[in-house]
């Protein structure tokens, strides 16, 4: 399906995009990024937008938020060929945020996900995607997030890591349950016990879900990403997953944002 | 014996917000401390130490804003 080691290599976009059907495209955002860059991306934002920005007290999180959200206006009209502030957004009952279709523009499904200073923005045409990044931490109660919140077999698999790597297992774990469950469209819920992911690094593997609800959805495919130094991330590809899956990484801001 | 809300406090500053001036009515979500895994580092800290379980739809970020408000939802869960 892909390269052995795949979700590592960034590249700066090429100045047309094509995304096929089979393909998905995922973003990686710089959220610290020069004041001028903050000031045109505020604009694009809806009023609910920037209202959810003004809530936030501290400047370099407003910031960043604007930026992610901003940039990623910009990086969906590139394939809905329309202009970023008039890309109108809506949520399923649960939360989920999808574009709003409009007359002739090719469908575009989308994931966003930030954390601290990097986001990530995966977009496909004909399926459902889910991206979650976070930031290499120490998370002193992951024992017990891990035990109330994740399937048996993954608290096991987490109990045979050495102790050196646990905490970045655990994230690991994190993201692509959280990656899934956000393709899903779900959220994070007591379901998390009854679906299973794999923690093995660096390979593309399958989501275990036996729900029937799921199940109608068709298999799952989790890509781990390698956002940049510090960071841990996946990607949830639903289906269909025959024949070959193309994910490229592109960077935003590239040199020309 | 601690109230549940220092209880809650003394979580909140010791894994999340490292800061003495976070009070019973700061709000994370304006801080930008509010995600999914601190959600779930606050969920099932109270799931533990109070023996109850939070359902899904009581675990909201509007929920677990500040002290005050998970006061309240544990109020509910009959946590006093």
């Amino acid at each position: 399906m892909t390269s052995t080691r795949p979700g590592t290599v960034w590249q700066a976009p090429p100045e047309s995009l094509v995304l096929d059907p089979g393909e998905v495209h995922v973003w990686r955002i710089a959220l610290d990024v020069p004041v001028r860059y903050v000031q045109a991306l505020s604009p694009l934002l809806s009023p609910d937008e920037t209202t959810r920005a003004e809530r936030f007290l501290l400047e370099v999180v407003r910031s960043r938020f604007i930026v992610a959200h901003g940039a990623t206006r910009r990086i969906l009209s590139r394939y809905l060929h329309t202009e970023p502030e008039a890309i109108r957004f809506t949520t399923s009952a649960r939360g989920k945020p999808a574009v709003v279709a409009t007359d002739g523009a090719p469908p575009v499904r989308f994931s966003l996900s930030h954390s601290e200073d990097l986001a990530l923005c995966a977009v496909a045409r004909d399926r459902e995607l889910g991206v979650d990044i976070e930031r290499l931490r120490p998370v002193a109660t992951w024992r017990q997030i891990a035990d109330r919140t994740f399937a048996q077999d993954e608290i096991q698999a987490l109990r045979a890591v050495d102790e050196e790597h646990a905490e970045e297992a655990f994230l690991r774990c994190w993201t692509r349950k959280e990656a899934y469950s956000k393709a899903l469209g779900e959220g994070i819920t007591s379901r998390w016990t009854q679906f299973t992911v794999s923690l093995e690094p660096d390979v593309v593997t399958m989501v275990r879900d036996d729900a029937p609800a799921a199940q109608a959805q068709g298999p799952y495919a989790l890509v781990p990403l390698a956002p940049g130094p510090g960071y841990v991330g996946a990607l949830a590809v639903g289906a269909p997953l025959v024949g070959a899956l193309r994910i490229s990484l592109w960077c935003w801001p590239s040199s020309h944002p | 014996m601690a109230t549940v809300k220092d209880t809650v406090l003394e979580y909140i500053r010791k894994e999340i917000v490292p800061d003495r001036r976070i009070s019973y009515d700061t709000s994370l979500i304006s801080l930008g401390f509010t995600n999914s895994l601190r959600m779930a580092g606050v969920k099932s800290f109270l799931e533990t130490h109070y023996r109850i379980r939070i359902p899904d739809e009581m675990a909201t970020a509007e929920a677990f804003d500040s002290v005050d408000s998970i006061t309240r939802l544990l109020a509910k869960l009959g946590v006093r």
